[in-house]
């Protein structure tokens, strides 16, 4: 290094060349991981807990309004487990991202770190819209509901 | 830019869409992640603002209407009266998880405008701190869960 003239070199396996966090940013994630893992392993619980439920609800004695309400429970239960599916894989994503950046220290990997915990957010966000969509539409035709039969 | 290769490199002070330099983690692709995530997470903490004040502003609201009971029905009054405490600590809950996610959001922002590295790490450690909070409230939740299911277990017998 005492050559002013010694050419350029890469740095593949240190640190602190541009395209690695910083020590901070690395930190974070890191505090940040167990979290994630925890609550993603929370949500497959729940999921274990709706199959069981499933099950039990499959095997067990007609129910008192008939194989309807089988039925319908069935297909709640399924369709409560997507909404839970999604989040737990891409939490756990997230987690398992976090770890690749944990051992490599590359600002990609950082990057899709962040980009399942994208996912997870616009999932969220959509099945919130999509909810919220639906509470409007009841409403207004219970409203409307209300309106006609006060008429007739 | 890219019409003239010899052209001298310039930072991008406004940081807006591209990144010239990158820093600490700071790279295009990463606040184009984050960019992307902020609107949903705006959203969301607007949507837990809202139903924070609407949780809090029903047990302030119930509880009034509580005092106000005769003293035939206070025993209803009772109940309702731990119905509204849970309502409240619930609003407070939502508030908080409302404006995390709010101040994770304002921080991309800043990020988004100022490319700095010390922007990048308060956005990450904002998100830190709301999963670390989820995290908390699920453990707290289990242990009522499983503390519930244990006293309904030993009134059994």
């Amino acid at each position: 290094m005492d050559r002013p003239y010694v050419p350029p070199a890469s740095n593949p396996g240190g640190r602190g060349f541009s395209g690695e966090v910083s020590p901070r940013v690395f930190d974070i994630m890191s505090r940040t991981k167990g979290w994630v893992r925890f609550i993603a392993v929370m949500l497959w619980v729940n999921v274990v807990v709706a199959i069981i439920n499933v099950i039990v609800t499959l095997s067990s004695a007609r129910l008192p309004n008939g194989d309807a309400q089988k039925v319908g429970q069935v297909v709640g239960i399924a369709i409560a487990l997507l909404f839970y599916i999604y989040p737990a894989v891409k939490l756990n994503s997230y987690a398992r991202r976090i770890g690749v950046l944990l051992q490599s220290g590359r600002a990609g990997d950082l990057e899709a770190a962040l980009n399942e915990h994208r996912a997870f957010w616009r999932f969220v966000g959509i099945v919130t819209l999509v909810f919220i969509g639906i509470f409007v539409v009841a409403m207004v035709v219970g409203v409307a509901g209300a309106v006609l039969s006060s008429r007739s | 830019m890219a019409d003239n290769p010899y052209e001298a490199p310039s930072a991008n002070l406004s940081g807006n869409e591209t990144f010239g330099v990158e820093s600490g983690g700071v790279t295009q692709g990463v606040v184009d992640q984050l960019r992307r995530t902020k609107g949903w997470t705006r959203f969301i903490g607007v949507l837990f603002i809202i139903l924070g004040v609407v949780l809090f502003f029903l047990a302030i609201f119930g509880g009034s209407f509580i005092s106000t009971m005769s003293r035939s029905t206070r025993g209803l009054g009772a109940f309702l009266g731990i119905i509204l405490v849970i309502y409240g600590v619930m609003g407070v809950l939502n508030l908080v998880i409302g404006f995390k996610l709010g101040g994770f959001s304002s921080a991309v922002q800043r990020l988004m405008h100022s490319g700095q590295e010390r922007d990048l790490e308060d956005a990450l450690d904002r998100q830190r701190s709301f999963w670390v909070f989820g995290g908390v409230m699920m453990l707290i939740f289990l242990i009522i869960a499983i503390v519930a299911i244990i006293a309904g277990v030993v009134t059994q017998f």
